[in-house]
């Protein structure tokens, strides 16, 4: 019996190390486009190799048979809390990075990837106005870091706790301006250094005359705002908004500094939503999920939020927030993304809308869609086999995969 | 595209007390479903549930496509919808008389929120403040005003073992004070705790144990409130046959507590999903009820835990909690399954009226 046992567990493990694995049969929600019945999904070296329905199955390839079961791509969560230890707060700065902060022993993520989680974004916990960059990790053994700093995270309201007030925005919007104008000007100053630089190796060249001059200090937090400010950079500005006074506040912050901008929460977003869209300002909302309490932050929360920004064109992710200014105490929340997805689908968001909200436009929101957030050939083999449709009461995860490994597979009950 | 899922005809000379809801998956709770069946209604109760009614003359239809669900309104056991937690005396450490629906507030906007997430009937609950918080009520979510959404003024009374009872500056300032405290109370045989049904407010197992042993030692009529920690009390849980009225869940709460009320109610525990409205909403009860069954419990069972058994723990058995002859009219049609998160409801009959609609705002 042990020795069956132990010759089965090698079988396996051969087989787990086939280079070519083929999901067969399934019916797939690529999150790319309409959904393929009966297809396949050929993957090779983590990576999506091709995926459609006439697709030669490769001899040697390891076939799962996954006929009567469904597929969508591995879940992305754009606003986590996982791997932040409890209570995690500080003041913080821009140049401080949430790496520095995270506890990759904690073992919460195992059941976010028990209900198809694989990627979330993880953001510094605030106090401050400016709080420091959040990173993008894989929940996979290993904790992979995706993207080491992937947004620079703002405050504009409940900064100090659950509740902001009106003095604190009135107060903190001039803050956020002086200090953009202060790294413009920091900008500048290095500019017109190398230019005098320039000039002086010049003019010594012509054996003339020349001044040294002074070159400016180093300074690591305006080094972070220059990069948000940056026209060719890539660093985008996350800022936490709920009310809708915020998010006019937000957007004008946008626009005067040519940030690329990306809204938290939006708890108001509803009335603003067409001042959203006319800003092409993607929104990561949420918590879908919130309880107690009535600060004014959250006074017009409701769960149909995302399907009215959705519906005046803004790209919208969906994000578990499980932090403690959300009424909320554990990372624990993103276990739930994909039920915070389906209750927003409740309010008016087409089921195919709600998956896109935790797979490809959450991938968007994080920069990483040329390689994950969808099932298509090139792409991270990041896949959820569940035994029925998603958000479907009684549809469970069956498999999770992670560049193509089966990182989590359920017993049968 | 709503308006097209739900139309209410009108037929000629109608009269207005007599409608039939034709179509969509009947789920009465207290017994088996009916594909596109129908159900007549008069004078704001059920008449007939069958597989075909004949229309009487002069009848409304509310016509339901095929895919829709058609459930009883869903009762929360344990809220304090349109209160705001005002509703404890907690310098007192014994209120009785207080009554929780006097705080309640008919046209609170979470009202109309809570009808929309198929919530029909609620029990207000005194606060957990003091030792015995007071009379709980019950109203159905009618729209009407507070003393005609009245359904009951009285159905119980609040006690609470948890910490939030126990103050410095008054007794109990413990839980063996606590205990003693009410123990003290129930020995005057014309003790008015001795007649009303006790909610206990106890979420640890401590506190689980001690309102048993209260229970056990004055054969009180008891349900256990929140109970979120009963995860190592289910044995004697369900050895006393009192029921729970379990909860709330919270998305951030442990594996462990996710998986009680499946455990309770495998253990035939009767249990009920309470919302401690605001602590939650009303739109989160069903939530809870898709979570515990994610998380391993009955779908039956919690199907049960949001109709027949709040009923039961309330008294109202014979009134609402299921589509059946002679009760209520509190019907809720959902687009498709109500524990699947995604479905939502597009009507809500209270006592045979129409009092929400799906393109309500």
């Amino acid at each position: 019996m042990r020795l069956l046992a132990l010759v089965l567990a090698l079988s396996l493990q051969a087989s787990e190390k086939s280079p070519v694995t083929v999901l067969r049969g399934a019916k797939v929600y690529t999150a790319a486009g309409a959904p393929l019945e009966h297809a396949i999904i050929v993957i090779e070296n983590g990576k999506i190799a091709a995926v459609g329905k006439e697709i030669p199955v490769p001899p040697d390839a390891r076939v799962i048979e996954a006929a009567g079961k469904t597929i969508i791509p591995g879940l992305i969560d754009p606003a986590s809390r996982l791997f932040l230890p409890p209570g995690e707060r500080s003041a913080g700065s821009a140049e401080q990075t949430v790496l520095d902060a995270l506890d990759l022993y904690q073992r919460d993520y195992r059941e976010a990837v028990e209900q198809g989680v694989t990627t979330v974004y993880v953001g510094p916990a605030s106090l401050g106005i400016v709080n420091g960059l959040g990173a993008v990790v894989r929940l996979d053994a290993a904790h992979t870091i995706l993207v080491k700093e992937a947004a620079l995270r703002l405050t504009l309201g409940a900064s100090g706790g659950e509740s902001s007030t009106a003095l604190e925005r009135y107060q903190s919007y001039p803050q956020l301006k002086q200090a953009f104008e202060s790294a413009r000007q920091y900008v500048e100053a290095g500019e017109k250094y190398r230019k005098d630089l320039a000039d002086v190796e010049a003019k010594k060249a012509k054996k003339e005359e020349a001044k040294e001059p002074t070159k400016p200090k180093v300074d690591p937090r305006q080094e972070v705002l220059a990069r948000a400010l940056d026209p060719k950079g890539t660093l985008r500005v996350r800022i936490e908004v709920h009310t809708a006074d915020a998010i006019a506040l937000a957007l004008q912050l946008a626009e005067d500094f040519k940030l690329r901008v990306i809204l938290e929460h939006a708890t108001d977003g509803g009335p603003a939503a067409e001042a959203i869209a006319k800003a092409k300002t993607p929104v990561v909302v949420g918590p879908v999920f919130r309880y107690g309490g009535y600060s004014v932050d959250y006074l017009n929360h409701s769960t149909a939020t995302a399907a009215a920004l959705v519906k005046a064109g803004v790209p919208v992710a969906i994000g578990s927030f499980g932090d403690e200014k959300a009424g909320q105490w554990g990372p624990g929340a993103s276990r739930f993304l994909a039920e915070s997805a389906a209750l927003a689908a409740s309010r008016g968001l087409t089921r195919d809308q709600a998956l896109a909200s935790i797979t490809l436009e959450a991938a968007k929101i994080l920069g990483i869609d040329k390689t994950h957030g969808s099932i298509e050939k090139g792409k991270a083999a990041d896949l959820v086999l569940l035994n029925g449709e998603p958000f479907e009461s009684g549809t469970v995860v069956e498999q999770t995969f992670l560049d193509g490994a089966a990182v989590y597979t359920r017993r049968a009950p | 595209m709503r308006l097209a899922l739900v139309a209410l005809v009108l037929l000629a000379q109608s009269k207005p007390d007599v409608l039939v809801v034709r179509g969509g998956r009947i789920v009465p709770i207290s017994g088996p479903e009916i594909e596109n069946g129908m159900i007549l209604i008069a004078d704001g109760k059920i008449q007939k549930i069958a597989a075909s009614i004949e229309i009487p003359a002069g009848a409304k239809v509310l016509d339901v496509p095929k895919g829709a669900w058609v459930l009883p309104g869903f009762i929360d056991a344990h809220s304090h919808l349109g209160s705001a937690f005002d509703v404890e005396e907690s310098t007192e450490s014994l209120t009785p008389e207080a009554r929780a629906v006097e705080a309640f507030t008919s046209r609170h906007p979470d009202v109309r929120a809570a009808l929309g997430s198929g919530v029909t009937t609620v029990a207000l609950a005194p606060g957990n403040g003091n030792l015995v918080g007071g009379r709980v009520g019950v109203v159905k979510l009618n729209g009407q005003r507070y003393d005609r959404a009245l359904l009951r003024t009285i159905a119980g009374t609040k006690a609470s073992l948890g910490g939030e009872a126990l103050r410095p500056d008054r007794e109990p300032t413990s839980r063996t004070g606590a205990v003693a405290m009410l123990r003290d109370r129930l020995r005057d045989p014309k003790s008015d705790l001795l007649q009303s049904p006790l909610f206990v407010h106890a979420t640890t197992p401590g506190e689980i144990e001690s309102a048993l042993e209260l229970q056990a030692a004055f054969k009180l009529k008891m349900t256990i409130v929140h109970a979120r920690q009963a995860g190592d009390a289910v044995d004697r849980l369900a050895a006393s046959k009192l029921p729970v009225a379990f909860g709330p869940l919270f998305v951030s709460d442990r594996r462990e507590i996710f998986e009680t009320p499946g455990r309770l109610a495998k253990a035939g525990v009767p249990l009920a999903f309470i919302t401690d409205a605001p602590a939650t909403s009303e739109e989160h009860l069903r939530a809870m009820a898709a979570f515990a069954v994610k998380y391993g419990m009955d779908r039956d069972a919690a199907l049960r835990a949001l109709t027949t058994v709040p009923a039961d723990i309330l008294g109202l058995s014979k009134e609402c909690g299921s589509i059946a002859e002679g009760k209520a009219a509190d019907l809720v049609v959902w687009t498709g399954d109500p524990l699947s998160l995604a479905s939502r409801v597009e009507v809500v009959l209270v006592d045979g009226q129409v009092t929400w609609r799906g393109d309500d705002k």
